[in-house]
């Protein structure tokens, strides 16, 4: 019984479809929600693989149409960049005094 | 909505403050609803590192509030039933040269009068025991306090919610307010994108979108914001141990640069390291990341811990933190309409939120109001608003 409702959804943060489910019962109606309360979408990957598969989830458990489903919020960095990667760059000071 | 549903109270605002008091409110019998415009925890607490700050508290009565919950919060996890992952981590603030160490020791000084006594100016060998990976030759002194935490804004902010909902609150996700209905100087409706809601008293917590809200009751709050900008790593074992804070954050510079930056940093349960903070001024509610934050964040978490240069960063964000224009908090009621009562503008609320819920909570129960709150009332910003304040 363990195996059957151990589905992985999000991979990053090992995240199982009982938890999304337990979730969205939970009261959790956007991808953001969701998030915020099992952590899918918040590893390595920021919901890039399970994104899609968490809309789903919630189009099929809370019935709604996938598309009023937001999608996950996306931020930058597109991948993962070393910090000493950002820190050579060069700011732009007159830049920054316009801001 | 087709039949409007009465209440004693709303409550305006999803965040852990206006999630607090909805569950203090609750808790103790009164009738509460509580209106978000997106989901809990959405806005400027989801943004929130989760610093509980002693050190750098407002005044004698705030840091008093905040060092009781810190002996409180560990009982959250149970009273909430979810683990709100505080944990005792202290707190440190590097110090690099005699400017910061003079402005922040005698920030300590204060704290010791106002009754903070686990506090004290230590050796940079002594920092490196708080911080190991800090680069010990960059600071002359560092402030330490060992009773300071950290914990998880989502957790407590929805640990709040959840339990006022099962206490009986109403909780109106995407719900937004667009207007009040106001009689005779008193708010007898909150008009929202779900219907109206009756309520006696309105409680005000929405954070930066305080003033767009108390507009439409026709009272301008000068409550501004401005955007802070973070970042966070992949999971790492234990790096940083507690939280920094940037030393150079405390010294005021003549010009107020417009990006004032500073390393700060903590490492969560799941073992993110945050990375903050890049400062500055915005508009329309921007909570974007620049290109030029996240740089000056890098490089000055990498002056105080050069070792740092391979963490991966996945995830940059923003955050819109209010502010009184004189950067004191908001707290009490508005003149006109009489029923609107404001809780605002507190720095770090975090740490402080539970507190600020029972506050909240022993004024509508008890019509008690701590003194010392007193001049945070919003009647300062009003002429002659003080004066009627008072007479009530």
């Amino acid at each position: 019984m363990i195996l059957e409702s151990a589905k992985v959804i999000c991979r990053c943060e090992e995240v199982t479809d009982s938890k999304i489910k337990e979730a969205i019962s939970a009261g959790a109606d956007t991808p953001d929600a969701i998030k915020r309360v099992t952590r899918a979408g918040m590893g390595l990957c920021q919901g890039r693989t399970c994104g899609r598969l968490v809309m789903s989830m919630l189009a099929k458990e809370a019935n709604i149409s996938l598309e009023k489903i937001p999608m996950i919020s996306h931020r930058p960095p597109v991948r993962p960049i070393k910090l000493e990667t950002l820190a050579v760059e060069e700011i732009d000071n007159d830049a920054q005094e316009v801001i | 909505m087709t039949h409007k549903k009465s209440y004693d109270v709303a409550v305006i605002g999803g965040g852990v403050v206006g999630s607090a008091i909805t569950y203090h409110l609750s808790k103790a019998g009164v009738k509460t609803v509580l209106l978000e415009k997106g989901d809990i925890c959405s806005g400027t607490s989801g943004t929130n590192p989760g610093f509980c700050v002693l050190m750098y508290r407002e005044d004698q009565f705030l840091l008093n509030t905040a060092l009781e919950q810190a002996c409180k919060m560990p009982g959250l996890t149970d009273e909430l039933g979810i683990d709100i992952e505080y944990v005792q981590t202290g707190g440190l603030i590097p110090l690099t040269d005699h400017a910061q160490l003079e402005v922040v020791g005698g920030m300590l000084e204060t704290c010791k009068q106002w009754g903070l006594k686990d506090v004290s100016l230590v050796s940079p060998d002594r920092a490196l025991q708080q911080e190991p990976h800090l680069d010990a030759s960059k600071i002359i002194a560092a402030a330490y306090c060992p009773t300071e935490g950290r914990l998880n804004p989502f957790k407590l902010t929805l640990g709040f919610a959840h339990k006022a909902r099962e206490l009986g609150a109403d909780i109106l996700t995407h719900t937004q307010v667009t207007g009040f209905e106001v009689v005779n100087g008193e708010v007898k409706e909150v008009v929202t994108s779900y219907g109206s809601v009756k309520a006696n008293l309105i409680i005000l917590a929405a954070g930066a979108w305080t003033r767009e809200i108390a507009k439409m009751a026709g009272v301008d709050i000068p409550v501004n914001y401005e955007r802070g900008e973070a970042m966070a790593s992949i999971p790492y074992s234990p790096l940083i141990r507690g939280m920094v804070t940037d030393g150079a954050l405390f010294v005021k510079s003549a010009n107020r640069p417009a990006m004032v930056v500073g390393a700060c940093l903590t490492q969560t349960v799941s073992g993110n390291i945050i990375m903050a903070q890049a400062t500055t001024d915005v508009h329309n509610y921007d909570c974007s990341s620049t290109y030029e934050g996240p740089v000056a964040v890098a490089q000055k978490v990498l002056f105080y811990f050069p070792k740092f240069k391979g963490l991966e960063i996945i995830r940059m964000w923003g955050g819109i933190v209010a502010y009184a224009q004189d950067r004191k908090p908001v707290f009490g009621l508005l003149w006109r309409p009489n029923n609107i009562f404001l809780v605002v503008g507190f720095h770090s609320a975090i740490g402080i939120s539970p507190a600020l819920g029972e506050i909240v909570r022993d004024f509508i129960c008890k019509g008690y109001f701590p003194a010392e709150l007193v001049s945070y009332s919003p009647g300062r910003f009003c002429s002659n608003s003080m004066a009627l304040f008072l007479e009530k």
